[in-house]
């Protein structure tokens, strides 16, 4: 059994996917690329105002002047395609991009769908149409016991076709359904025919002597039996949205709105790809022709749409530019979402997507790199550490309160100030820095550490604990390029 | 009507409306939740530690004060109890090699540039009822841009507290904080000698003011 999905006026649904409520306004498409740019497809309300496909743009406009005029963009209908493959991919791991608009689904293996009972491939069709439909695509699906029956199923106009007599359904196809060339539709026509079955009822014989090869494809075409491999696909691991807008954008209620359906879109896709985005990718085309790109990550991985808002929100509102946006890109690089199985006596956050939330905020005013849980690189080094996201599951308490290590500690001063020391028999007796300066009572050290010295990166420092006229007991750093105070008492 | 048929009455009209309200009687004595910080002098002090759904603020003076011993001992003690902290650094200063790593896991960093990053932050923090207990780190910040803080900040943010039930510590380095429910005042001098010697064997010297008494919500946070 094979599933066709057809999306009907396909450059059309592609140009207003993230705008379906222009369905319900005149709209037209034309094709810029021509030479005298002609509608090629409308939407109902400019149908019902006279707009007809063929007619120019001006004629359009004449018959409606409330019309809006989309130019076609491939680049958009690509996009489209994608959505239509990530969407039909987690319906069924056997498919193919048959062609624009169009994709058949072998439905082999799937086992609910085995024995194909019609109520079955109903409700299979209905959770497709769904998750389309949440993409913004209207689309009509048809199940047949071959790939090209299942076409003329979706192609039939019916929302869902569950083609069960073959030969009763091919015989009442109109002949433009096998697509004839121009010429044989002449003389099919002239001869009186008009649907499949009439042609099946001619002698094929007689038929090939008259029409030659081109008759052997036809009644192939009308076949309630042959079936062909499908060139079966992977849809594109490629998680992006973007938009072109047609005046410039100075504020930033447009782009919020935009973002909302970028991240709705995407996240209902990743939900069937079975992923969750670690970070956002938001590029922000000027008018000026620069460009302000940002990657935001997630501080865990999510496929929560509101969450990637609020991240998204939070950095947009410190944005500043020196010009107005014209278009914007976003792109979630996305992961295997981290399953979790918790102890009945484990601590959970109330709200973590509340937590998620604050999380993002907090990074989009800091950087993402200054919040988060520090855990120290394996590395002889002074301050080496990174930050993770904080994890609050399954976090062993601290067996011994008491401190392990043998020593106070400090606080550190990021970025260490740069001093000017005087020294007096290689001790350093005076400070000058903008935390301290005067005489120095007490030096202790010094203290050399070296690290790297095999590989490119070798550091060497000489450290000194110093004690100020007001008592600041300073951590003094003396490397080649200078003197620095890394740290002080308190 | 005499005056005080007024009163009586008006005492009444109180009573209905604000039943936990006594008026003419010595109120009930309100135990607030704490959390307790694992200095002994200090929990002593609050009557239990940290009032919970309040501000303590930390006056830390001068130089070795012993304000960063304070935050590594606290750190310690919420590991040591599978509890988390959030540190709001104001100057990023935290000191990561002092601290081992099981302590570092019930961590939340965030590694401030100046007030105005940390009083932003905080204010994030205490809207989120994830947040149980939040370090608000202004020792090293500039005076300057303590002075800017205005006094309605504080009395906003102990809003937000009341609603969520977290609590914060806040550390300063002269007294700042107005509202807060406990003031804490370090009387610690830290010297060269003290680079020696073990965190735990370190005099660490705090007094303890309980400034207002209030009852604490009774939300537990995780």
């Amino acid at each position: 059994m094979y599933a066709v999905i057809h999306l009907p006026q396909f450059a059309l649904q592609a140009s207003l996917r993230l705008s379906p409520e222009l369905w319900g306004q005149p709209v037209a498409l034309v094709d810029p690329v021509r030479t005298t740019p002609v509608v090629l497809e409308t939407t109902p309300p400019a149908r019902d105002a006279g707009v007809e496909r063929g007619q120019t743009a001006t004629q359009a406009l004449a018959r409606c002047t409330g019309i809006l005029i989309r130019h076609r963009a491939p680049a958009r209908e690509s996009a489209t395609t994608d959505v239509l493959l990530q969407c039909a991919y987690g319906f069924s791991p056997h498919l193919e991009s048959t062609a624009p608009g169009l994709c058949t689904l072998d439905l082999r293996g799937l086992s609910r769908l085995q024995p194909p009972e019609p109520d079955a491939l109903q409700a299979w069709a209905q959770g497709l149409q769904s998750s389309l439909t949440a993409q913004g695509l209207r689309s009509h699906i048809g199940f047949a016991t071959t790939p090209n029956l299942a076409r003329h199923a979706a192609q039939s106009g019916m929302a869902v076709h569950v083609v069960t007599d073959a030969a009763r359904f091919v015989a009442s196809l109109p002949l433009a359904a096998l697509e004839p060339s121009s010429d044989t539709t002449r003389i099919l026509t002239g001869w009186g025919l008009r649907t499949v079955g009439e042609l099946l009822a001619l002698d094929p014989a007689e038929l090939t002597d008259r029409l030659g090869l081109e008759a052997l494809g036809l009644l192939a075409a009308a076949s309630t039996r042959n079936t062909r491999p499908l060139k079966t696909i992977r849809p594109p691991e490629v998680w992006t949205e973007s938009w072109d807008f047609e005046e410039p954008v100075e504020t930033l209620e447009p782009l919020l709105f935009l973002l909302r359906r970028f991240t709705d879109s995407l996240c209902a896709r990743l939900g069937l790809a079975g992923r969750a985005a670690e970070r956002v990718d938001l590029s922000l085309r000027l008018e000026s022709g620069n460009r302000l790109e940002r990657q935001l990550n997630v501080p865990e991985p999510t496929r929560d749409a509101a969450v990637l808002q609020g991240l998204l929100a939070t950095h947009l509102d410190t944005v500043r530019s020196e010009s107005a946006v014209v278009g914007l890109q976003l792109t979630l690089e996305t992961t295997v979402p981290v399953q979790r199985q918790f102890g009945l006596f484990e601590t959970t956050l109330k709200d973590p997507r509340q937590f998620q939330e604050t999380l993002g905020r907090i990074a989009a005013i800091l950087g993402s790199d200054r919040v988060g849980t520090p855990v120290k690189l394996h590395q002889h080094g002074i301050d080496a550490f990174r930050l993770v996201p904080p994890e609050f599951e399954g976090v062993a308490a601290l067996s011994q309160p008491r401190p392990a290590l043998q020593a106070p500690g400090l606080r550190r001063l990021r970025p260490a100030p740069v001093a000017t020391i005087e020294s007096i028999d290689g001790r350093p007796s005076s400070i000058r820095c903008s935390i301290a300066h005067g005489r120095l009572v007490v030096t202790l050290g010094p203290w050399r550490a070296s690290g790297r010295w095999w590989e490119n990166g070798a550091w060497h420092r000489e450290e000194w604990d110093a004690t100020t006229l007001r008592g600041q007991v300073l951590r003094l750093v003396h490397q080649p390029d200078g003197w620095t105070v890394d740290a002080l008492l308190d | 009507m005499s005056a005080d048929t007024k009163i009586i009455e008006l005492r009444q009209f109180l009573a209905e409306r604000l039943p936990r309200a006594r008026l003419g009687v010595a109120p009930e004595r309100i135990v607030p939740a704490t959390l307790p910080t694992g200095i002994e002098s200090i929990d002593q002090g609050l009557g239990g530690g940290l009032p919970q759904g309040a501000f303590t603020e930390l006056v830390a003076p001068g130089e070795g004060s012993g304000s960063a011993q304070f935050i590594h001992a606290l750190l310690r003690h919420t590991a040591s109890g599978g509890r988390f902290l959030t540190l709001v650094d104001g100057a990023d200063s935290l000191d990561i090699d002092a601290l081992e790593p099981e302590a570092l896991a019930h961590l939340l960093w965030v590694r401030c540039r100046n007030t105005a990053e940390a009083l932003q932050t905080t204010d994030l923090l205490l809207r989120d009822r994830n947040i149980a207990l939040v370090v608000l780190d202004l020792k090293l910040n500039a005076a300057h841009e303590l002075r800017r803080i205005p006094g309605t900040l504080w009395y906003r943010l102990s809003r937000l507290m009341e609603q969520h039930g977290g609590t914060v510590l806040v550390i300063t380095p002269q007294p700042l904080v107005a509202g807060a429910a406990a003031r804490i005042v370090s009387r610690t001098r830290l010297d060269h000698r003290d680079l020696e010697r073990s965190p735990e064997t370190l005099n660490l010297r705090f007094e303890t003011e309980q400034r207002r008494v209030r009852e604490a919500g009774a939300r537990q946070t995780a």
